[in-house]
């Protein structure tokens, strides 16, 4: 047998094409010349077919073994065990637990005892020696020498290895690494110098990740989730932002880190990137009001409303505005809902700044060394012509896609059976995941069950082919098991975790799964610790909606540190997937403020569309977000956030007379202009927020904008989209301020406004606005229920 | 080690223990089991491999800290099965089967739904291909980190795969069954 031969005198039983196959061995990649080597083996393989057949099989058999052995079962020490070691680790010198000296076997004479309290000793040289000297001299003899030798065929291939040893201080040194066969000494004090292998990640100290800058995200915030395209934002509200509803879920309060300056700091990360947030807590949050409205009378249902919008405000005595930046984004999809359930949503569902920052605008990005860009456009009011309606938008600088760590994610599947159609979505949504993934990136393929299997074991994302072929293998066989099938995930998200990456389970069940009652605690537990670890999990409830129906809301404990998603549609699975992808939110930019500032001289009076009137947990987030509006937010990378005013123009060309309205006046800048916009920011250093707010100053952007006289029809298609966004609302709410608005009207901007469309949300929003206009002419024609008519005033 | 250490390299110490045993408890066990065969013997391999680690300064490790705790595992499991005159290895014996066979419970279940199952095929091999089968492909190591761990050579590491890969396809396609198509089953 040759024992290396070169490419050109292979044959398909050449061992070196398995070596080659599977590019390990001379083709491994930390051995010098692989490449080389490699290249030259690819050389010959690619002129030979039956070569190229044979390396295809071999990759395709080992592939199947590697799933294979992957289906064995995961187990995990003992809680018991685990503390035993950590009880040692806090003090080795002395000694090993009692419990593990005396329990190690269940033959309380035999030699593995007393070998092991040789090794406990407190005199161990002397144990040590002892033990070492017998080894050698059992290692003369043992069998396993012969087993190292692998017998017949192989053993002319065979030789001792005589790798380098670390020299031991130990009088009772073996040299020979084979003559070491009990090994104790050698593994534990003498671990071969070949073993240092820097590029071996997983043998790295824990991570801890320090997202410096994450703690930042302020708590009580509603989170936006600012993803191209618009995002399937149902995620809860942030848990500080709406306490009343999280409070009712006692499932939920419980996991919420009590003070978050004692949470590790990874949470920081973990409360940036997505709220803490929880099926309950969002079930909670979204039956808060009445969704659906029984009446479809126009009246009675304005009477009913709670919220109101922010009323028009006089530019000479108030002209200065400002908008939040991180509005809310539960009223989409409930809206939704509501319409595809054919009714009329509630008007206090309807909150226009939630719709419109919905979906994403092609804002441009900041040019140069800024981190935030502003972008207004300017129109005559498609529902009040006299009007302007003028379009803010503000985008933090996108994050820098080559940035994206390496990802090790982790796939378990949990649907249930008859549930094909999800099934085709998880597969077609997971291909385009995969799709995204390079061979930096790690993936593997869980699916629970009672037959819970493996379907890719942790595979590099480079291998697209393999990744599809598990695809094809995914079943919805029912009965997950949830906390077995998530112990798999994590653990095999553990065999590959990715220092300073992004390391994820991604569940994807749907509403029939249910967590056993008995099995929850455990699974909150398991949840907690992970994240603690910086496994970051992401459900999403495929088809489920919590709402409609609370029974078949997913039981999934979600401490901080995973983000849940109700995912109504293909496109928004493919969402939801990407954004698990996001690199870790970085900061744009700090203590942001948005001042839109009036000029009396050509403003008359002005409106944000908006709503003021919240019911009062809403509306202590409200003011919380409005406080922090003023003294400034960050914004993440990417981030953006579009408001729309309405002006009516002043045209009786009266200046102001007030002192305020002069000094107003004189700061407006040119009197032409409509308004002003200054957008405040200060550069993060890089460092932690702390410094950054000492140590950079204030900065910021300046647009004047002059009036423009134009038909709306004459504006961008983004402009058109956004006005039909909010006049959708407008008329859901039956609002005083629609003007001449009708459905009609909001169709066409609708459909002038689809722009490029790649995800489909505009699409979808269409047809929204295509049934509510249907369900409205419906509604015109019938008669207002009777209990409505008892309760006008 | 000082026995003066602080209570911050203690800390250390404990993170870096608990981290460790984390990452890689459940890849330790599943090797310890295919070595022992019983799951109280594979966790005691695991857990003194652990208790060794102890004895390590937090760091001393970096980079080789699964091939580092593999060979522990490996040689403790060697010295329990010569101590325990309980270790047949080279010898293809009976006991070899069993004790290669057992660890395998959850694939012992998929085994029973689809006895094609290459999984099916292993107990076949010889153990030492078996091994060196199950550290590539189940725990990822390399050719290198397993001929350290082993004391093959490299090249005999490739050759026991070669070998190994080889088998399990001829008795495979024996099986009527080809492996570019793996042999999961459908519901």
């Amino acid at each position: 047998m040759k024992s290396s031969s070169s490419p050109a005198d292979w044959t398909p039983d050449s061992p070196e094409l398995t070596d080659f196959a599977l590019k390990d061995g001379p083709y491994e990649q930390s051995v010098p010349g692989w490449a080389e080597r490699r290249a030259a083996a690819e050389k010959v393989v690619a002129r030979s077919a039956a070569l190229r057949a044979e390396v295809g099989e071999i990759r395709r058999l080992a592939d199947s073994v590697e799933t294979d052995l992957a289906q064995e079962e995961i187990h995990r020490l003992s809680l018991d065990r685990r503390q035993a070691v950590l009880a040692y680790a806090r003090n080795p010198e002395r000694g090993l637990p009692r419990r593990f000296a005396e329990g190690l076997s269940s033959n309380a004479d035999s030699p593995w005892r007393r070998f092991w309290s040789v090794l406990t000793r407190p005199a161990m040289g002397l144990g040590l020696a002892a033990a070492t000297a017998l080894s050698i001299a059992l290692a003369l003899w043992s069998p396993w020498k012969s087993a190292s030798v692998p017998a017949g065929s192989v053993a002319a291939n065979s030789t001792v290895s005589n790798t380098p040893v670390r020299k031991l201080e130990s009088a009772t040194e073996a040299t020979n690494p084979l003559e070491q066969p009990l090994g104790d000494v050698v593994a534990t004090d003498a671990v071969p110098e070949s073993l240092i292998q820097p590029e071996i990640q997983r043998g790295d100290p824990p991570p801890r990740w320090d997202h410096s800058g994450k703690n930042s995200a302020p708590l009580g915030e509603p989170v936006s989730e600012d993803v191209p395209g618009g995002t399937t934002a149902t995620l809860a509200p942030a848990l500080g932002s709406d306490l009343s509803a999280s409070a009712r879920s006692s499932d939920v309060a419980s996991f919420a880190p009590k003070d978050s300056k004692e949470s590790p700091r990874w949470l920081g990360q973990a409360k940036a990137k997505a709220s803490p947030s929880v099926p309950n807590a969002l079930a909670a949050a979204e039956t808060r009001e009445p969704v659906v409205s029984p009446t479809k009378a126009s009246s009675p249902r304005r009477q009913a409303q709670t919220t109101r919008e922010i009323p028009f405000q006089s530019a000479a005595t108030t002209p200065l505005s400002t908008f939040p930046l991180k509005p809310g984004n539960t009223s989409y999809p409930q809206v939704r809902r509501a319409i595809q359930e054919g009714q009329l949503p509630s008007p206090d569902a309807v909150r226009l700044d939630e719709l419109l920052n919905y979906f994403s605008y092609n804002q441009p990005a900041p040019a140069g060394s800024d981190p935030v860009s502003a972008h207004v456009e300017v129109a005559d009011s498609p529902w009040s012509p006299d009007h302007r309606l003028v379009k803010i938008g503000v985008q933090a600088r996108p994050t820098r896609p080559v940035g994206r760590p390496a990802a090790n994610i982790v796939v378990l599947v949990s649907l249930s059976p008859g549930s094909a159609a999800r099934l085709s979505w998880a597969q077609r949504s997971l291909q385009t995941l995969f799709e995204t993934l390079n061979d930096r990136d790690s993936v593997a393929l869980l699916l629970d069950g009672p037959r819970g299997r493996v379907l890719l074991p942790p595979t590099s994302a480079g291998d697209q082919d393999r990744l599809s072929r598990s695809l094809s293998l995914l079943r919805a066989e029912g009965a997950p098991r949830g906390l077995e099938g998530l112990r798999r995930a994590y653990a095999l998200a553990a065999q590959h975790l990715v220092r300073d990456g992004i390391n994820r389970v991604i569940w994807i069940l749907d509403g029939e799964f249910s967590a056993e009652v008995g099995t929850r605690e455990e699974l909150a537990a398991l949840i907690r610790e992970q994240t603690e670890w910086g496994v970051l999990l992401s459900v999403l409830g495929f088809g489920s909606d919590p709402v409609a129906d609370p029974n078949a809301t997913p039981w999934v404990p979600t401490p901080s540190g995973e983000t849940y998603a109700s995912v109504a549609s293909p496109a928004e699975a493919r969402a939801a997937l990407q954004r698990e992808l996001r690199p870790d939110p970085t900061t744009a930019a700090e203590d942001v403020t948005v001042d839109v500032r009036f000029n009396p001289d050509r403003v008359d009076r002005w409106r944000l569309l908006s709503q003021e009137n919240r019911d009062p947990s809403t509306r202590r987030a409200a003011s919380k977000t409005n406080a922090a509006a003023q003294k400034g937010t960050p914004m993440e990378a990417g981030q953006s956030v579009t408001a729309l005013y309405e002006i009516v123009p002043n045209r009786s060309g009266n200046r102001p007379e007030s002192a305020v309205d002069k000094a107003s006046a004189a700061v407006a800048g040119p009197s032409n202009d409509l308004l002003s916009l200054q957008v405040g920011y200060r550069s993060p250093a890089g460092g932690t927020v702390q410094n950054t707010t000492t140590n950079k100053p204030p900065r910021s952007l300046q647009v004047g904008v002059p009036d423009v006289h134009r038909s709306a029809d004459a504006a961008t298609a983004d402009y058109k989209f956004a006005a039909a966004v909010v006049g959708y609302g407008l008329l859901l709410r039956d609002s005083p301020y629609k003007g001449d608005l009708t459905w009609e009207k909001v169709q066409s901007l609708a459909e002038e406004g689809q722009g490029p469309d790649r995800e489909g949300y505009r699409m979808e929003f269409l047809q929204l606005v295509r049934q509510a206009r249907a369900l409205n002419d419906s509604a015109s024609n019938a008669a207002p229920p009777a209990g409505q008519i008892k309760s006008r005033p | 080690m000082n026995p003066s250490s602080n209570s911050n390299q203690t800390d250390e110490r404990v993170e870096w223990i608990r981290a460790s045993m984390e990452r890689h408890e459940a890849e330790l066990l599943r090797y310890a089991l295919s070595l022992v065969g019983d799951l109280p013997s594979a966790e005691d391999l695991v857990q003194d491999a652990f208790f060794k680690l102890c004895k390590q300064e937090p760091g001393s490790l970096r980079g080789r800290l699964v091939p580092w705790l593999f060979t522990v595992v490996r040689n403790q499991a060697m010295d329990r099965h010569r101590r325990e005159s309980r270790w047949p290895r080279a010898a293809e014996s009976e006991a070899s089967e069993v004790a290669g066979n057992a660890p395998i419970p959850s694939a012992s279940v998929q085994a029973r739904d689809d006895v094609r199952n290459l999984m099916s095929l292993m107990p076949s091999l010889p153990p030492n291909q078996r091994e060196v089968v199950r550290l590539k492909f189940q725990n990822q190591l390399s050719y290198r980190e397993i001929s350290q761990l082993t004391r093959l050579t490299e090249t005999n590491v490739g050759f026991l795969l070669h070998t190994a890969l080889k088998t399990l396809r001829q008795r495979f396609e024996h099986l009527d069954h080809r492996p570019g198509q793996p042999p999961t089953s459908s519901p």
